[in-house]
């Protein structure tokens, strides 16, 4: 336990390192990332000037979902988002073959391989945001509010991590073809955005049991505003370590039947 | 007439490169599908909250507007932006100079091409399922239902010459990714695909008019509606895509000359 936390610590500044010495491209991702937010922002501010509440949620009520929502997105971008290159490039290229001669957990391996640390100013923008829709909304902060942001932010990037996991294992059988799901699971989680229930009851259902996106934005939010939803909100960690696990499961299953790059 | 058989050649080309990748497709159906329902789910929760008409358009007339905006946007997307500044990047430009045909035109013929294709076995089969869903309502008239159809072929090539535009800038600036991404963003969000451009206030409707992203998306859109005439509608776009042509020419005129330079 103590070397892979080693080992991920060397890589992770491995990558800083080289990301920083093209620093030009650096600003540009980060002014870009801003600039595609603020779409959004706007998106929703335009809605606000033609009504007071959208499915009974005000305008800064809206802002702060979306303000969480970018934290846990975040840590997705920099982290999970980047296994959709698994089926081409470690199943059917064969870099899996070389992950697998190493003695550490492939898994592991292959996503400290990815790692995207310069995605992560999403989680300036998300905290500025939610911490501008807390003020107006005069939140008070209990210690235990707080609790519940964080272990929400860790069970909402372990929702994604579980979906993208299983995703890229489907790899192992069905060779690059099953990467076509990723587009799929990548624009599903629009809908996390924005409260649950301006959608249709199929797509709330959808979203709670099938894919449990409801976790990485809107129940966890919605339990620190609401006290209506505050057990919902504080079963987003419990889910993430579910969902993750099925996900773990799926790797280990597919790695097993995975037979070399064939040459 | 050679020449434009030369033209074909790309189009061609590039059909035979989308239709071999179904996966892809199919999930891109999905996608737009998930798409028109989550904006269709806000639109209804905004007509739910009280008014009956929001920027000149009743819920029907709304819900209608947000699938015909989408599934055009399935038509015209394409990637000239990227594959100019990729060819910039590694000097395949170069090359380009050679062929006998102008560069920038051969990029508009694959486009053509790459639009095409998606028209006929993209855009149809994700309309499909939209329609079914959603209560979509047909064209205001026969007028409208023409306007929209040439409307589409324009919005398509004021997007191509826009997407044209960034890439050539390459030439300049080597890194696009950045303007790509705003364009993006502008496209969807100042051309009308997320929301109606009259949900916007009166002052920001106003400066939106005078940029080229409202003739892709919300004009032909409101040509369908027939909330706007088509011969105005038609008229602007055609007015930008000769506007947006003669950008790209003087652009590509100064970005050969750049290049020489830099090839010394």
């Amino acid at each position: 336990m103590r070397r892979q936390l080693n080992l991920t610590l060397a890589y992770v500044a491995m990558l800083a390192k080289a990301r920083m010495s093209y620093r030009a491209d650096f600003l540009v991702q980060v002014a870009s990332d801003v600039l595609l937010q603020a779409v959004n922002l706007v998106f929703i501010a335009v809605v606000f000037t033609r009504v007071q509440a959208l499915a009974g949620w005000s305008f800064d009520e809206v802002l702060f979902i979306y303000g969480f929502f970018l934290i846990p997105f975040a840590l997705f971008n920099a982290s999970f988002a980047a296994l959709s290159d698994v089926g081409g490039r470690y199943v059917v290229g064969g870099d899996l073959d070389r992950v697998l001669t190493r003695p550490m957990n492939p898994l592991l391996q292959v996503q400290l391989e990815l790692l995207r640390p310069q995605a992560l100013n999403g989680l300036f923008l998300g905290v500025v945001v939610m911490a501008l829709a807390s003020a107006r909304l005069q939140l008070t902060w209990t210690p235990l509010d707080v609790l519940a942001m964080l272990s929400a932010t860790l069970g909402a990037w372990l929702v994604y991590g579980g979906v993208y996991v299983a995703v890229a294992s489907l790899t192992f059988w069905t060779q690059d073809r099953g990467a076509g799901f990723f587009p799929l699971v990548y624009n599903t989680i629009q809908f996390g955005r924005y409260p649950l229930n301006v959608y249709p009851v199929a797509v709330q259902l959808l979203l709670t049991f099938v894919l449990p996106y409801a976790f990485i934005g809107f129940l966890p939010a919605a339990g620190v505003l609401r006290p209506e939803y505050a057990a919902l909100g504080w079963l987003t960690l419990p889910v993430g370590v579910l969902v993750f696990a099925i996900g773990l499961l799926v790797w280990r299953r597919g790695l097993a039947k995975y037979e070399g790059a064939g040459s | 007439m050679p020449d434009v058989l030369a033209y074909w050649g790309f189009a061609r080309a590039r059909l035979a490169d989308l239709l071999a990748n179904r996966a892809r497709f199919l999930a891109g159906i999905a996608s737009y599908f998930i798409y028109v329902t989550v904006y269709a789910g806000i639109f209804r929760a905004i007509y739910a909250a009280g008014p009956d008409e929001v920027g000149g358009l009743r819920l029907q007339e709304a819900l209608t507007y947000v699938a015909v905006a989408w599934v055009l946007r399935s038509m015209y997307t394409n990637g000239i932006d990227r594959e100019v500044t990729q060819d910039v990047r590694r000097g395949d430009i170069a090359l380009a100079l050679l062929r006998p045909v102008d560069y920038p035109a051969s990029r508009l013929a694959t486009a053509a091409g790459e639009a095409l294709t998606r028209a006929l076995i993209f855009t149809l089969p994700a309309a499909l399922p939209i329609a079914l869903v959603y209560p979509v309502q047909p064209p205001a008239s026969l007028a409208s239902a023409l306007g929209f159809l040439l409307g589409a072929v324009l919005a398509f090539g004021i997007y191509s010459l826009v997407n044209l535009l960034v890439g050539i800038s390459a030439v300049f600036t080597e890194h696009t990714v950045g303007i790509q991404r705003a364009k993006n963003g502008m496209m969807d969000l100042l051309g009308g695909v997320l929301l109606p451009l009259s949900f916007f206030p009166a002052w920001a409707q106003d400066a939106l008019w005078l940029l080229p992203f409202q003739a892709v998306t919300y004009t032909p859109v409101s040509i369908y509606l027939g909330t706007l005439p088509a011969p105005l509608g038609l008229g602007v776009q055609a007015l930008w895509v000769a506007v947006l042509a003669l950008l790209v020419r003087l652009l590509w005129r100064r970005a050969v000359n750049h290049l020489t330079i830099q090839g010394g």
